[in-house]
């Protein structure tokens, strides 16, 4: 069972350290985000790195479009990893509509996870005026959605079927594999209606784990007002604005976010926690 | 920038890693009506509508950082008049002099995308046939499911009412009408004459005088003790049925007479013995067998006529009925 989540949802382990520090990536992309991030915490942590069904190198056989239909799903696969690994008390870092996943988890099993780091997490975001701010108004989301329709159709679409009639031509799954943001074009579609029209505002209240959220200054996904936003509601959080500006400091401004986090770490440990 | 650069037939630019314009190419700045001055050290997100720069941060930058390419990809620009441009975006990350440039080159859709919004459209409404089918197959199911338990219950019915109909209510056991039936079939002509068969007729001595002195819910009771003690004491295809009133018939197939004598004696014996009869009530049993040219008629008469001799004979006692 433990093994076929590993399996399942494609779990790196890697690192030294009593504590761990699980990382989960975002809308749409791999555990390989985390390649200029997560090394630098390996001397002094375990850091587990994996991929939520259905995305990167999971199995897609165990992908069920009800599980996935919300966030739920996806936070499932969390505990499910957690559990394969007997994590507790670990430390969870989730970049995007991950940090809002890690959050469900948290929900769930308040004794999983010590502290939450939230990279650019947003509750919802489509605007509520003049109540509440997202940054999107539903035809941007459509568009976006539409956007990723036309996108799949070029490549993701074609090579998905390409491979499934061509098992032996291994070097075309090798093409989707270089792919790392591709995925099953369904399964992408439905994650994006799931992260992009959920609306997590009451559990965000609920979470008892102290946090820490990572805003971009510039941040055309998660606007700042949705950072303060979250910060408000968001019990025994710490905010840190970022001289990163876009959606991806982890990936444009590894330095900075590296430093941020261990600063919080360290201060929550009394330790140092990254290398050198 | 080079002069064929800045005029190639394709838009050319180039991003750092915040995304800010370092380089833009006159074809693409014609195309989105723009000078270079107004865009140059600008972000990228200038020259996006919405959709655009959200799909920038989720796939675009993710992709050229880690993979240090794109291809084919399906993007659009806002010009300075507000309209949206679509584009096929190829994008390289290259480091010249030490630093790292995202060059990008995109090539107007024109005709292509309306193609392929007529594909993503026929794609979508394939899928929605495809859910409705799914559905109309989902509730297909649904129904044969539930026809398919109808006809079992209509099956189950069917059964009772016909184990009602084979079967005396007062004793549990099988009707004479059963017993007929069951009969007949050993009497059909391509099993006649392989089949060894005896046949055993039980009547209560002094019946009448039982329900007299104790009563009828005595006399039913006694019905069903005898009832029980016969069914109990069946073989595998043997059948114990209530011929009628007091009367009492066991069909043992596979039996000859001698076997047939012993099983009539022994069932003799329990009822004298059965520890709930306290009345004295003792049976009178006859036994046939069938032989070459029996019908179910002449096999019942003979053991009719053995009944009643053994009624005639001191009663509590077993006789078989030979053929004449």
């Amino acid at each position: 069972m433990n093994q076929d989540i590993l399996l399942r949802n494609n779990v790196k382990v890697t690192g030294k350290g009593e504590k761990t520090i699980l990382f989960a990536p975002g809308f749409g992309c791999d555990l390989n985000v985390w390649s200029l991030t997560a090394p630098y915490f390996e001397d002094h942590f375990q850091v587990v790195l994996f991929d939520y069904v259905g995305s990167g190198q999971s199995d897609y056989q165990a992908y069920r479009a009800e599980k996935y239909q919300d966030l739920n799903g996806y936070a499932q696969d969390v505990l499910d990893v957690c559990d394969a690994l007997e994590l507790k008390e670990a430390i969870f870092v989730g970049h995007s509509v991950g940090g809002i996943i890690g959050m469900l988890a948290a929900i769930q099993e308040p004794d999983l996870f010590e502290h939450l780091i939230l990279i650019g997490p947003s509750p919802c975001y489509l605007n509520e005026l003049p109540n509440y701010y997202g940054g999107f108004e539903k035809e941007d989301l459509e568009g976006l959605i539409q956007m990723m329709d036309m996108n799949y159709i070029g490549w993701a679409n074609y090579l998905a079927q390409v491979i499934m009639k061509n098992p032996e031509r291994p070097e075309l799954s090798q093409q989707l594999e270089d792919n790392f943001c591709s995925t099953d074009p369904e399964v992408a579609h439905r994650f994006a209606i799931a992260t992009f029209f959920s609306d997590h505002r009451e559990d965000v209240k609920k979470v008892r784990v102290p946090s820490l959220i990572l805003q971009c200054s510039d941040d055309s996904i998660a606007p700042i007002e949705v950072g303060r936003y979250m910060h408000r509601h968001l019990q025994n959080s710490t905010l840190e604005i970022m001289e990163a500006t876009g959606h991806c400091p982890h990936m444009s401004h590894p330095e900075e976010t590296v430093q941020l986090i261990s600063h919080y770490l360290t201060s929550a440990y009394k330790r140092p926690v990254t290398n050198g | 920038m080079d002069r064929q650069l800045d005029s190639a037939p394709f838009g050319y630019f180039t991003l750092d890693d915040a995304g800010m314009l370092m380089e833009v190419n006159q074809t693409l700045l014609r195309l989105l009506g723009y000078q270079l001055h107004e865009v140059q050290g600008k972000h990228i997100n200038l020259l996006l509508p919405n959709a655009s720069r959200s799909f920038y941060q989720l796939y675009f930058f993710p992709m050229i950082r880690l993979q240090n390419k794109v291809e084919e990809m399906y993007f659009s620009f806002k010009s300075k008049d507000g309209q949206e441009i679509s584009v096929l975006l190829n994008a390289l990350r290259n480091e010249r002099d030490g630093k790292v440039f995202n060059d990008c080159a995109c090539l107007r859709m024109k005709n292509r995308i309306e193609y392929e919004e007529v594909i993503l459209a026929a794609k979508k409404d394939t899928e929605k046939r495809n859910l409705l089918k799914a559905k109309q197959i989902a509730e297909l199911e649904s129904l044969r499911i539930e026809l398919e338990s109808k006809q079992k219950k209509l099956l189950a019915v069917n059964e009772s009412l016909l184990e009602m109909a084979n079967t005396d209510g007062l004793t549990g056991l099988r009707n004479r009408h059963y017993l007929q039936e069951c009969l007949s079939s050993y009497f059909m002509p391509d099993t006649e004459q392989f089949l060894t068969l005896s046949f055993l007729l039980i009547d209560i001595d002094y019946f009448k005088k039982v329900n007299d002195t104790y009563g009828h819910l005595t006399g039913d009771s006694i019905l069903q003790k005898l009832g029980n003690l016969l069914r109990d004491g069946t073989r595998k295809d043997d059948v114990a049925a209530r011929y009628g009133g007091e009367e009492f018939a066991l069909v043992l197939p596979a039996t000859g007479k001698v076997e047939a004598l012993e099983i009539a004696e022994r069932i003799r014996c329990q009822v004298e013995n059965a520890d709930w009869n306290t009345y004295g009530v003792t049976i009178s049993i006859g036994v046939a067998t069938k032989v070459p040219g029996d019908t179910e008629n002449s096999l019942q008469s003979r053991a009719d006529w053995a009944l009643y001799y053994s009624k005639d004979h001191g009663r509590n006692r077993v006789t078989f009925g030979t053929e004449e």
